[in-house]
């Protein structure tokens, strides 16, 4: 009788191969649903995330929380990673963590994930984006620390899922002076990254001259917003307006002067200031086409600022 | 009922008896000289069951529902039937009590056993579960046929009629496992089986949506060529889009496929051969059922009765040899038991 025919003796005799690249539709195995399966870990076992950004968890909100784990259980297992034999990082549900720890529990159920620093990164600022009890600021402070991980701003925002422009918001902070950012230590929700990045606008246009100017200005805004006498949406126009007024101030002492230009002891033009304005005029033919253009340009980049 | 039994050698293949034949007689008390060299299928589960000392009498009463196998392909003519009546007249031979279902109103896996429905009064799978979700009476026993006596093969025919049910299963809620549900309330009755097979339409509908949804693993039958590859698209998103709809509830359903139609001198073979291992090699049964002339003779035109399976009909042949092992290698895959012993 002959010999029964077998996938195995096939491959073997090499008949059929069993490397083909192209293959057929793929029937999803289990564990591609079920890495929702909660295993129980030991707290002692377990770390925060060390890119999550929130520092400060208030004790009240902790206490609720424990006290709703207490009557109903806890619904939502928390996401983990391993880091090592033994050792797992939190990826989402550090409250809850904290709750348990708060009711001197032993053990906690954890959903495992793979996941690299990158996506640590990702997920611990995506989830508190996302969850809006977090500041502006704090969530910069966050983007900050992480940035290293990625190859580009660019590749950042996309990670994160947020636009450029938005990213350059939050990146506004690092531009404030020192006083200001203590301040946001202090009390993250100051300034959100909108009036950050106006201030940091208005700030950048300053010449050197108008920079103590705008500095001051600065901090008695500051002052009148810790007062709520002021929107921080305001702070930045409210820093123009005193730069300039203090120019004009400045323009208004000149009085009215005269001062004329001359090329080998022959009048040219003149200088004229009153509080009508400034006039510069010189002569017909005086200066090249050359030397014209460089004038235009230094008037141009002068009002420009 | 039909009259069926195999001779000596494979009677002692299927008992796993490794003694002589004068040993292996006298495990069977044998009337007269009549039968002398055949043995039914009831005969070699007894013999089985004596040789592991098992008392009959003693055996507790199952209370959970066994393996089943639904042979399943998105595509016609694979040879879904063809395996289906193949395994279970195997499982059967191998002393395992067998039901099979006919999930398919062409009812070709009736037809197989030599039933006719134009002429029988058939209670079909789709009727009974119809009755059960309208809450009214049914009777099992009634609705299943005899086939090998002792239990050892019954069958739950099928006829036209059962193209009805998608109709009626549109309107109820769970449909999907309307059929897992009728077996559990069941369960007294199905028990009595160590395996339940069903055969399945090609066609992707609610029916055969249920059929599948109460088993953890089917049974893909690939006929090996382009075409029926092609069908493993459908099929891999018809399951794809089950396990997804109902994982919460614990639900998954696997694939395990065994490869028909296999033939040494035609290269589609082997190429569709060479693609299926390639793309689901942790899911191929290692027996490859070869192309037979024995399988087409299986059902007769003009005498119906005397159609039958081909370890029915020609015990000796390739074809039978390959359906065996195939069934012995199901036996390991599905964990099917001897009454809930579990024999290694
Ligand atoms: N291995 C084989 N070698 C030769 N012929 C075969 C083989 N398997 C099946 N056949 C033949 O192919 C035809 C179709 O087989 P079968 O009825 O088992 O397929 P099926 O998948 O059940 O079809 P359907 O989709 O119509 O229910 C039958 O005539 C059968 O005898
Ligand atoms: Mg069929």
């Amino acid at each position: 009788m002959k010999k029964p025919i077998t996938v195995s003796g096939l491959v073997q005799s090499g008949v059929i191969q069993n490397n083909l690249n192209s293959t057929l539709p793929q029937f999803k195995s289990q564990s591609d649903f079920s890495n929702q399966i909660a295993i129980f870990l030991p707290l002692a076992q377990i770390q925060p995330n060390p890119y999550q950004p929130r520092s400060i968890f208030p004790d009240a909100e902790l206490n609720e929380l424990a006290a709703s784990i207490t009557e109903i259980g806890l619904i939502q297992p928390i996401a983990v990673r391993k880091v090592s034999d033994m050792a797992y990082q939190i990826i989402a549900g550090e409250r809850r963590f904290r709750a348990f720890k708060l009711l001197s529990k032993t053990e906690i159920p954890c959903v495992l994930f793979t996941a690299t620093d990158e996506d640590m990164a990702v997920m611990a600022i995506a989830e508190n984006v996302s969850r809006q009890d977090l500041s502006d600021y704090e969530i910069a402070k966050s983007i900050r620390t992480v940035e290293s991980l990625f190859p580009s701003r660019t590749r950042l925002a996309q990670a994160l899922g947020f636009q450029r422009e938005d990213m350059y918001r939050y990146f506004a902070y690092e531009a404030l002076p020192l006083f200001l950012l203590e301040k946001l230590e202090m009390n993250p929700r100051l300034l959100s990254r909108n009036a950050a990045a106006d201030i940091k606008r208005v700030l950048n246009k300053m010449s050197a001259e108008q920079s103590e100017i705008a500095l001051s200005a600065l901090t008695e805004a500051i002052a009148l917003l810790e007062a709520a006498q002021i929107d921080q949406t305001k702070i930045a126009s409210f820093i123009a307006t005193r730069v300039t007024q203090a120019t004009q101030a400045e323009t208004a002492t000149l009085n009215i002067q005269k001062q004329h230009f001359f090329l080998q002891d022959k009048k040219i033009g003149h200088f004229l200031s009153s509080e009508k304005g400034l006039e510069v005029k010189i002569s017909a033919g005086v200066l090249t086409d050359e030397k014209t253009t460089e004038l235009k340009k230094i008037l141009d980049d002068f009002f420009r600022v | 009922m039909r009259n069926f039994g195999v001779k000596l050698k494979l009677a002692k293949e299927f008992v796993g008896f490794v003694g002589s034949s004068s040993e292996f007689r006298t495990l069977f008390e044998k009337k007269g000289t009549q039968y002398h060299n055949i043995y039914s299928a009831l005969d070699i589960r007894n013999a089985r069951l004596k040789l592991l000392g098992v008392d009959l009498a003693a055996l507790p009463q199952q209370d959970k529902l066994p393996p089943i196998i639904n042979c399943r392909m998105a595509k016609g003519g694979t040879g879904k039937t063809t395996i289906c009546g193949g395994i279970a007249s195997a499982l059967s031979m191998f002393g395992y009590r067998v039901l099979m279902i006919d999930g398919d109103p062409q009812a070709s896996l009736t037809g197989l056993f030599g039933i006719n429905w134009a002429t029988e009064n058939i209670t079909h799978i789709g009727e009974l579960m119809l009755k059960f979700s309208r809450k009214e009476d049914y009777s099992l026993t009634e609705a299943v046929r005899p086939l090998y006596e002792g239990k050892m093969l019954d069958l739950i025919a099928a006829d036209i009629s059962l193209v009805n049910t998608d109709s009626w299963l549109m309107g109820i809620t769970n449909r999907e496992f309307v059929f897992k549900k009728f077996l559990d309330a069941n369960v007294d009755f199905f028990s009595q089986y160590d395996v339940i097979l069903i055969d399945s339409a090609p066609s992707t509908n609610l029916l055969t949506n249920a059929l599948m949804c109460a088993c953890q693993k089917i049974l893909a039958v690939v006929w090996l060529d382009g075409q029926s590859l092609k069908a493993m698209q459908i099929l891999a998103s018809n399951v794809n889009e089950l396990n997804d709809a109902f994982h919460a509830m614990g639900f998954h359903l696997d694939v395990h496929i065994v490869a028909n139609g296999y033939h040494p001198s035609y290269s589609p073979c082997k190429d569709a051969l060479s693609t299926l291992i390639s793309s689901y090699a942790d899911k191929m049964n290692n027996t490859v059922i070869p192309h037979a002339v024995s399988f087409m003779k299986q059902v007769e035109l003009f005498k119906e009765e005397n159609s039958g399976t081909v370890l029915e009909r020609e015990p000796n042949s390739i074809a039978a040899r390959a359906i065996i092992d195939l069934a012995k290698s199901l036996v390991k895959e599905y964990g099917i038991k001897l009454s809930g012993i579990q024999v290694i």
